[in-house]
Formats: structure tokens, C-alpha cells, sequence
């Protein structure tokens, strides 16, 4: 009888859910195959999964679809890893240590009002239109995110447990390693899965203006030739690929602080 | 003679635990102590009750370490105190539970690898003894409150303490919890006879729990009173109907209210 109860509430909860997503696809069939909106400006759904096909197919420009894709996560992926690499441990001691914050804090809150992309031009100056500019621009987006919560991490340590640290001993290197990292965790996690999604960004940005290959370099010069279908691949793509790499570090945080018991 | 006078300040004549004299803490123009001098003896259990303001946290901080004092001073065995330490183990009043460990990783906090393997059996020793067994591998976060502070008790009583201090650790409990636990820190004490001092705000807890009250007021800080509590142990909450523990409760209520 419960357990009956329960799959029905959940099968309500997925009808829900699906609701929305089923009413914009319902909305754009009839807008596209009613004729309402021409298919130059809005294609429709059979015209996008026949395009996705082709592309699959064939690729584009001179790459694989795949490649592109490949490119885009790449150059995320290695700019998001250095970034939290360098930047946890800078915010964690910046946290931690007074006089190192006083000593170096002042550049980093020079740096953080730029936004990232505006560095975009320079690094194509400097490494070119390749991978090393955009890994570089994401590492510096990712650098400074990371920075930020991690320093806010180890303020949002509770005084009681700093309390107990000490209470047992602990100073200094230990009272860091085995209360204020563990305690920052959750800050940094939640720092980590928005400066991701900011890398993803940043990428198809960098892209949209110097790249030979990448999702957004695919948009932009769809858009330039007028290649409607293919623009919409490309955005829905992205969407796709921020999709699971949200959900895949939401993943990892969940197991990392299986602790916090959410 | 000289046996009365170690008496009027720690009721013993071995060489107190913890020797305070003439402590006082001032923040700015307030004066949160005003000369506060008290000695605790070996085994003993002093509560320190009085309304919020009157300092008996600060008091706790400054034997903990946490906190210096302006002038006077504080003795442990003899040696003035320089930094927190486990030998002045506290338990308190929020849940001080390390989130990301389970409770028997918490209970051996602070103690090195090597160590808490050689203390694996006292360990299960004082998981039997707080009723914690079952509970070995769980995190805090699938505890409740009364599980926790057994947690904390553990904790601190593990690392030998010269001296446990105790700040208001059931003041967040409910009645009933609170009651179990008064009940359970006399089976340690019956144990393990440690010495304690122990803070609270709640009358009925310091005459159940101690062997000496130290009643203090506000503004400033100052022990106004010393009210000795002769019931025998071991103590049940029988007790709190007694003549005798009401007749000390109207005493020390008299002195708070005066």
C-alpha cells in the first residue's frame, strides 16, 4: 500500500517534471512545423537531429563533431584542474595565515574585478589561437574562483571546532591539515562546481572569438554563414556538455561530503 | 591548623589540581572578573553557577587557555598554563564533533596514527561506557544531541585529563536527556574519579553533579558564595526530591537571587 503510494508520487514527480521540457518541445513543433516561424530563423526539431546527424557524419570545418566537442572539454577540464590545483591551497593560506594574506591578498583583489575574458586578446598575443591560450584564460577564471571560496571556506570553519583542535593539541600545520582543510571542504566544493561551470563559459566564449576548432568556435562561424541548423546543434550541445559536467562534479561533492548527510 | 585552611580552599590537604588566585579579566572598562581566587582538589567536582554576564565562561576559557587573564593567576599541578592542551580537556556546549569523522575517529582525535592503534581496546572501553556501541562507525551528522556530548565526554576523557572542564555540555539537551546524562557523568566519575569542573546555569544540575558550588554574580564577575554539597555518592535522580538536596538548592538559589 506504502510502497504503492510512493512509486505513484513518483511517477506524479517525473510527469512534472517532464511537463515543462514536453510543453517547449510541443510550443516549438507547432511554431516550426505549423508554419508559424520560418525554418531560416527557427528549424525544426527533425531538421536539428538531421543536421546532428550529418555533422556526426561528416564534422565540420575540417574536424570531427567529436573533435570539436573533445577540444571544448579539454581545454576546460585541463584549465578547470590547474586552477583548482593552484588556487585551493592559496585560498586555504590566505584563509589560514594573516601576514600571508596581508602580503599577497592585494593582488588578487586588484585581479578579481577583471573578468576573465577581457585577458582573451592578450593570451592569443602571447600563446596563439590553440589550446595554451584558452587553458591559460580558464586557469586564471578558475584560479581566482577557487581563491575566493577557499579563503571563505576556512572563515566559515566553526570557532568551536578550531576550539576542539586546539583543545587537542593541535597549532599551526596540524590544526591546518586536520581541522581548517576538512572544515573548508564544503566551501571549496561549492566554489569548484560553480568555477566549472564558469570555465565552461569562458572556453566557449574564448572560443566564439579565436579558435580554429571547439563548440563555440563551431557556433560562431555558423553564425557567420548564416548555418542556422548547425548554430542550434551547437548551443544545444553546450547545454548538453555543461549538463554533465555539473552533474559529475555534483557527483563528486556528494561523495566527498557524504558527511554533511544530504 | 593547617589542614583547615587547605580545607576552606580545596576541602583536601594534597596540593590542588588547579589553583586560581586573584584573577581578574577585563575587556576595555568591563570588567567581566573581578578577582576570583579558588583552588580545586584531586577528583573533585566543582560546578560554578551564575546568571549570564557573570564571567564563569570566561573563567572556563582561561583555564582552557583559550583566553588570558588581565591579572592574577592560574595554576595547573603547579605550572602556569600557555596554550590549550589536552591535559585540561574541555567538553562543550554545541556539538564540537569533527563533522567529517565518525565517532570512533572523533573520540581519538588529536592522537597520532601509532597511537590510537595502541589505544584500540580503551577506546572500545569507553565506547561501552558512554552506550555507544552500534554507534562506532556513524558520523555526527546521525547523532543526536545527547549521543554527541556522550561522544565529547569520551573524547575528553580519553586523553587522561588533569582537570575536565565542562561548559554547560547538557545545556542544549532536553529534560530527559539531560537528566540520563547527569546520571551517566556519575557512573564515570565512579569510574574514573576525574576532576571537573563544571559550568551551568541550572541549579538543580550543580547540586546533582558537584561536591562544591562556586556561586557567582555579574557585573563584575565575583564568587559570591561557596556552598559545599555533602550528599553521598553514587547520586540517582531520586535524590532531587531529598530534603537535603533541597535544602542546599534554596541555599544556593538564596545567594543567586540576593
Amino acid at each position: 500500500m506504502a510502497a504503492e503510494r510512493t512509486r505513484s508520487a513518483q511517477m506524479l514527480r517525473w510527469l512534472r517534471r517532464g511537463s515543462g521540457l514536453g510543453g517547449c518541445l510541443a510550443l516549438w513543433c507547432i511554431l516550426s512545423y505549423g508554419g508559424i516561424v520560418s525554418p531560416g530563423f527557427l528549424p525544426s526539431p527533425s531538421g536539428i537531429v538531421e543536421r546532428f546527424i550529418e555533422l556526426a557524419e561528416n564534422g565540420y570545418a575540417n574536424s570531427s563533431l567529436w573533435q570539436h566537442i573533445f577540444d571544448s572539454v579539454y581545454r576546460t577540464l585541463a584549465g578547470f584542474v590547474l586552477g583548482v590545483a593552484a588556487g585551493t591551497p592559496t585560498g586555504l593560506l590566505l584563509g589560514y595565515c594573516r601576514r600571508f594574506d596581508e602580503s599577497v591578498g592585494p593582488i588578487f583583489s586588484f585581479l578579481r574585478p577583471i573578468p576573465p575574458i577581457a585577458y582573451t586578446p592578450l593570451f592569443v598575443l602571447y600563446l596563439g589561437i590553440g589550446d595554451a591560450s584558452k587553458i591559460v584564460l580558464i586557469f586564471i577564471g578558475a584560479f581566482l574562483y577557487m581563491l575566493l571560496s577557499a579563503q571563505a571556506g576556512v572563515r566559515n570553519v566553526p570557532e568551536v571546532l578550531v576550539r576542539a583542535g586546539r583543545n587537542a593539541g593541535l597549532g599551526g600545520a596540524g590544526l591546518f591539515v586536520r581541522v581548517i582543510v576538512p572544515g573548508s571542504l564544503p566551501g571549496i566544493m561549492t566554489g569548484a562546481r560553480t568555477a566549472l561551470s564558469v570555465s565552461w563559459a569562458l572556453v566557449v566564449a574564448a572560443e566564439l572569438i579565436a579558435a580554429q576548432a571547439g563548440l563555440g568556435y563551431m557556433v560562431s562561424s555558423a553564425g557567420v554563414f548564416f548555418d542556422i541548423r548547425t548554430l542550434f546543434v551547437g548551443i544545444i550541445l553546450i547545454g548538453i556538455v555543461g549538463l554533465i559536467l555539473d552533474r559529475t562534479i555534483l557527483m563528486i561533492e556528494r561523495k566527498l561530503l557524504h558527511w554533511q548527510g544530504r | 591548623m593547617l589542614m583547615t585552611a587547605a580545607n576552606a580552599m580545596g576541602g583536601s590537604a594534597t596540593p590542588p589540581v588547579i589553583d586560581i588566585a586573584g584573577v581578574q579579566k577585563r575587556y576595555g572598562h568591563v570588567v567581566a572578573l573581578a578577582d576570583v581566587s579558588f583552588s580545586v582538589a584531586r577528583s573533585e567536582v566543582v560546578a560554578i553557577v551564575g546568571p549570564s554576564g557573570c564571567g564563569k565562561s570566561t573563567l572556563l576559557n582561561i583555564i582552557a587557555g583559550f583566553d588570558e587573564p588581565t591579572d592574577g593567576t592560574v595554576l595547573v599541578h603547579g605550572a602556569p598554563i600557555v596554550a590549550p592542551g589536552p591535559e585540561r580537556s574541555v567538553v562543550f556546549q554545541q556539538p564540537a564533533l569533527f563533522p567529517w569523522l565518525n565517532v570512533r575517529r572523533n573520540i581519538v582525535f588529536g592522537f597520532s596514527r601509532a597511537r590510537a592503534a595502541r589505544q584500540s581496546a580503551r577506546v572500545d572501553e569507553f565506547i561501552d561506557i558512554m552506550g555507544l556501541r552500534g554507534f562506532e562507525a556513524s558520523y555526527p551528522y546521525q547523532l543526536s544531541g545527547g549521543m554527541m556530548q556522550r561522544v565529547s565526554i569520551a573524547r575528553a576523557l580519553i586523553r587522561d585529563p588533569e582537570v575536565l572542564l565542562m561548559d554547560e555540555p547538557f545545556g542544549a539537551l532536553d529534560a530527559q536527556t539531560r537528566l540520563t546524562m547527569q546520571e551517566l557523568l556519575h557512573d564515570v566519575w565512579a569510574r574514573y574519579a576525574p576532576t571537573i569542573v563544571f559550568i551551568t546555569h541550572d541549579v538543580d544540575e550543580a547540586v546533582f553533579v558537584s561536591d562544591r558550588i562556586l556561586v557567582m554574580s555579574a557585573r563584575p564577575g565575583l564568587i559570591r558564595d561557596v556552598v559545599e554539597v555533602p550528599l553521598k555518592r553514587p547520586r540517582s535522580y531520586e535524590l532531587i526530591m531529598s530534603e537535603a538536596f533541597v535544602d542546599i538548592k534554596r541555599r544556593v538559589l538564596a545567594e543567586l537571587h540576593a
